[in-house]
């Protein structure tokens, strides 16, 4: 990461003055973590993809109508957030085992996981035994806890911002973090 | 960063004593004043450390080419395709969907008075059946290739096999 590297704001400003690089530069930046977040709380693949591409259309679309009164990421996360709760709202699934689970059969189900360049099979076999324990455990919890675990524990977003993105009171994000948690905590203490 | 957030980062460095001693200082006058950081166990803070170095997934290779794609359908306008691509019903669905047309089919060739002579009309019937969209889910394709009887392949036994199949 370079020193000068533009802020996201800057970014966005530069593509609402029709700078299309700057937003190839926003989709770079944040294709990964808003698949990873969108992914990881609805569970499926294809559809995580659909909705992250539907956010970045929504970007394109309705770049005029952000403002820098809230963060840039906070926006994108929002979008992100809405769509993601919107599609299961849809499917009404509440829970799903699809993610990194073992009940899966099908290829397409399984995560796309970044690969993995250790030389150590052994030590690379225990790493995806353990994510895939913890990714099953979050699919586990309430749509509430999960959103607010994966903002601030995976994706490490501020208290603040997990706030402005879900809508609710600071103190109502802690609650959700901290019950999440220990919800996590229990299923999850022989790794701890 | 919000006195809450150095809490958290810094409060296994501190149980550890691994901090200076005005940071750990600091994080001992937080944890007194803030009922949620005290509130905190370590557990929970060795968990944060596990979900930290959790995996950040990627999208299939040419995402970009695909959402440019997207984008050039929206500029053009009224060509935007659905966000939501196939398979829009669920597994359970599509698959039920195929077997009811499998059904279909079967009550109509048992009730057929004579094979050869209602093929033409059988064939119109699955032909008039709502025809399977592209691309649709490996399952929902493999009922159709079992229930599709190409013209001159229809024998009884082949219709035996697929009206068993449905039963």
């Amino acid at each position: 990461m370079t020193t000068d590297r533009p802020s996201d704001e800057v970014l966005i400003r530069q593509f609402q003055g029709g700078s299309a690089s700057a937003f190839d530069e926003i989709v770079r930046r944040y294709r990964s973590p808003l698949f990873s977040f969108v992914y990881r709380i609805i569970g499926d693949p294809a559809f995580a993809e659909d909705l992250l591409q539907e956010t970045f259309i929504r970007v394109w679309t309705n770049r005029d109508s952000y403002r820098e009164v809230a963060r840039f990421s906070t926006w994108i996360y929002t979008i992100a957030g809405n769509l993601a709760k919107s599609e299961l709202r849809r499917r009404n699934i509440r829970r799903w085992t699809t993610l990194g689970g073992a009940s899966s059969s099908d290829d397409d189900d399984r995560p796309l996981e970044v690969a993995d360049e250790s030389a150590d099979p052994h030590r690379d076999l225990e790493r995806r035994n353990i994510q895939r324990r913890v990714n099953e455990e979050i699919a586990k919890l309430p749509l509430v806890f999960r959103q607010a675990v994966i903002l601030r524990d995976v994706q490490e977003l501020s208290y603040e911002e997990i706030g402005e993105i879900l809508n609710i009171p600071l103190g109502t994000v802690k609650s959700r973090v901290n019950r999440g948690r220990l919800r996590l905590q229990k299923r999850l203490k022989d790794l701890l | 960063m919000s006195d809450c957030e150095r809490f958290e980062g810094g409060y296994l460095a501190w149980k550890n004593g691994r901090l200076a001693e005005d940071e750990a200082a600091a994080l001992a006058r937080h944890a007194h004043s803030c009922p949620h950081c005290a509130g905190l166990q370590e557990g929970s803070l060795r968990l944060r450390e596990l979900l930290k170095n959790q995996p950040a997934y990627e999208p299939t290779p040419g995402f970009e080419w695909r959402l440019e794609r997207k984008i050039k359908a929206v500029i053009a306008g009224g060509t935007r395709e659905r966000s939501v691509s196939w398979p829009l019903l669920p597994r359970w669905a599509a698959l039920g969907a195929g077997l009811a047309t499998g059904l279909a089919v079967g009550v109509i060739l048992l009730t057929a008075p004579g094979l050869n002579d209602d093929q033409p009309k059988q064939e119109t019937q699955l032909a008039a059946q709502k025809p399977l969209a592209e691309g649709d889910h490996d399952t929902l394709s493999a009922k159709r290739d079992s229930i599709a009887v190409p013209a001159g392949h229809y024998d009884a036994g082949t219709r035996s096999r697929t009206v068993s199949g449905r039963r």
